[in-house]
């Protein structure tokens, strides 16, 4: 144990004495905060109009009156899509929204809950935008790069100390591979979820300042029309801990390609399919496909609704069990092609 | 100086004198095969290690020699455990690093190939990494084998301005500056200025006659495995060809030699040597070469006089450990 706290702080040490790791950090702060000034700026722009020309006057709707609304445009839509003047392919999406309205009103009725204090996850279609809105946005691309962050240190801890010579150097000392692995492995996971969540903390105070109230409750709608409420630190909680999972996934799999080809290949490959993913996730989105979801975090919040999972009939507790299975053949095949490694 | 001077000297006991098998590498062969794992592509591949057998005593400064490929570093590698072998075992001290890695490993310390650090680190902060790894070491200690080995005066600087000099005294520096029992450095003069060269020499030396340290190292340069090893193993393409002590060296050395005589009759002086001493012989001009095993040179000169030839010039050139060497590994 002494060993592996040993190497573990000086894998951290490494990391943090490296220029690469504080450029990603200020690149991610940059970012986010050029997100944040044009959303303020748009926002006090839309703050300036007329309300009910942009949201229809619906603040001054009840939950039952707003369910009416989205019952007449549910069947104004279907009309459309019978005479065909709109198209069938993105009629399912379609419908499928104007469905979950309908349901969030009628949970909203039902459990006697003011709509105009809830918000739905993801719904980042307005411009005058809530402060769990902001968080949820620049959370999103904060973990983004965070899991790029992963995969380039990764690749340079392990493929490119491999590659260097400076792993031999390292194994010459009285410590076992799994060990050094272990603390590798853990470093660049926790260097990297720390800037994320010192980052989220960050927006979470940004987000209570400049927009508009506190973080309210978030309702989450799946696409059989379920509706889960839960409170705004649990959502955030849930969607770092996904982003986590995500995190983790990249380092486990960037560190195994290292351990059969060089750091580039290491770095390109891990980087490659995970934009790869998340583009063809960002392009399937809307087509409601219920796979797709297997590439997003988000979609695995949904796992809080009965049948929301990526995988219908999944339970956020399934999906944690098959993570953590996922997780342990993944440990111990990095662990073995390590042992077995000749570092020559 | 003294290069651990504020501890205690915990080589003496049972240091040079005592002369127990300290490592012993038993039947390793390896074979780099093409591919990785259940990649790999059928069983070809490059033998390295073809059933290599040694053991090294306590206190020994052991050499291993042979030519490009022929298995040294391998054979380094496979004792640090950098190298898994494919069969065969390794143990130290009685420790098999299989089961007693991080033991094993603490009485190690190793110099592989070209040193290689953290460029853009300093030498101070790579070998203060090291040392954390190694388990950690008072910073007077590091210190001291900094000046030891003669970077004080850089040794703040980042490692990727160093020359290659430079970089060998911090791969010894590292690999020393833990105080091991058993030291293996591959290729440790590669790169060195002659002041280097001997200032290494001298530290082997004192390492092994002050502190009882088992050196293991191998090099190109034959006549540094002469001057410093009391055994030196002969490798040729992943075999061990021949272990030879100091005295063998220096016997078959003295015993071979070759024997130039300028004489007024060269072809009678062969007959008469090789019909007498059973000698190789060969003659170009006036100038009888003897291939001399063992004998006395003396009585070839007393034969040629007593037979009436007149010599001119007798000289005896010495076998010399090349030659030596590439008798051993052709």
């Amino acid at each position: 144990m002494k060993g592996y706290l040993t190497a573990f702080s000086l894998e951290c040490k490494k990391i943090f004495s490296s220029k690469g790791f504080w450029i990603f950090a200020i690149v991610i702060l940059v970012l986010c905060l050029i997100v944040t000034a044009s959303f303020k700026s748009l926002g006090e722009l839309v703050e300036g109009m007329d309300d009910s020309v942009l949201q229809g006057g619906e603040e001054e709707m009840t939950a039952a009156e707003m369910a009416k609304v989205y019952e007449a445009q549910l069947e104004a839509y279907r009309d459309a899509v019978e005479s065909g003047e709109v198209s069938t392919k993105i009629s399912d999406k379609t419908e499928t929204k104007l469905k979950n309205m309908i349901a969030i009103c009628e949970f909203c009725a039902e459990n006697d809950l003011d709509i105009n204090k809830l918000i739905t996850l993801g719904n980042l279609g307005s411009l005058n935008m809530s402060s769990a809105d902001y968080v949820t946005l620049v959370s999103q691309i904060t973990f983004a790069f965070v899991a790029i962050m992963a995969i380039v240190l990764a690749a340079k801890v392990f493929a490119g100390e491999i590659e260097d010579g400076t792993m031999r150097m390292q194994l010459t000392r009285p410590i076992r591979r799994s060990v050094l692995l272990t603390a590798k492995h853990t470093a660049v996971f926790a260097t990297t979820m720390a800037l994320g969540i010192v980052y989220l903390v960050l927006f979470m105070i940004i987000g209570a300042v400049f927009f508009k109230g506190s973080l309210m409750n978030v309702l989450i709608v799946d696409e059989y029309q379920n509706v889960a409420v839960i409170n705004p630190y649990t959502a955030i909680l849930l969607m770092t801990l996904f982003s986590a999972v995500t995190v983790e996934v990249l380092i486990q799999f960037t560190i195994f390609i290292g351990g059969f080809i060089t750091k580039t290949g290491a770095l390109a490959i891990p980087l490659v399919l995970y934009l790869f993913a998340e583009s063809i996730a960002s392009l399937l989105y809307n087509t409601g496909l219920p796979w797709v979801g297997l590439f997003t975090n988000l979609e695995w919040i949904k796992g809080l609704t009965p049948d929301g999972a990526p995988i219908k009939g999944m339970s956020i507790y399934t999906m944690i069990a098959v993570t953590t299975v996922w997780f342990a053949g993944m440990t111990a095949a990095n662990y073995l092609m390590f042992e077995k490694r000749d570092l020559k | 100086m003294d290069m651990f001077p504020e501890t205690e000297n915990v080589f003496v006991e049972g240091g040079a004198t005592e002369k127990a098998t300290y490592l012993s590498v038993k039947n390793v062969t390896k074979v780099f095969k093409k591919g990785f794992g259940v990649f790999r592509k059928g069983q070809s591949g490059v033998v390295a290690l073809d059933n290599v057998s040694l053991d090294v005593k306590k206190g020994e400064i052991f050499g291993i020699l042979g030519p490009n490929g022929a298995g040294k570093s391998t054979l380094i590698k496979v004792v640090t455990g950098l190298v898994i072998p494919d069969s065969g075992d390794v143990t130290l001290n009685g420790l098999d690093f299989r089961r007693d890695k991080e033991k094993y490993m603490q009485s190690v310390g190793a110099q592989i190939e070209t040193p290689v650090f953290f460029n853009k680190q300093s030498g101070w902060w790579n070998l203060k990494y090291l040392a954390d790894l190694q388990g950690g070491l008072p910073d007077g200690r590091i210190k001291d084998i900094v000046e030891v080995v003669g970077l004080s005066g850089r040794i703040n600087s980042r490692v990727g301005t160093y020359s290659m000099g430079m970089r060998q005294r911090l791969g010894i520096a590292q690999a020393i500056m833990h105080k091991p029992e058993f030291l293996v450095l591959d290729e440790p003069i590669n790169g060195l200025d002659p002041d280097g060269i001997v200032q290494v020499r001298e530290l082997i030396r004192q390492l092994r006659d002050d502190y009882g340290t088992t050196i293991l190292f191998s090099s190109h340069i034959l006549g540094e495995m002469q001057t410093l090893c009391d055994k030196v193993a002969f490798l040729s393409g992943g075999r061990l060809v021949a272990v030879k002590s100091r005295e063998e060296i220096e016997r078959g050395l003295g015993d071979a030699a070759i024997l130039a005589v300028v004489c007024d009759e060269p072809n009678r002086a062969a007959a008469l040597v090789s019909e007498k001493f059973g000698y190789r012989t060969k003659v170009q001009g006036t100038t009888l070469y003897v291939e001399v095993k063992g004998g006395n040179t003396a009585d070839i000169n007393r034969l040629l006089i007593e037979n009436g030839i007149s010599v001119v010039s007798f000289n005896v050139k010495k076998r010399t450990l090349e030659e030596m060497y590439k008798e051993l590994t052709r």
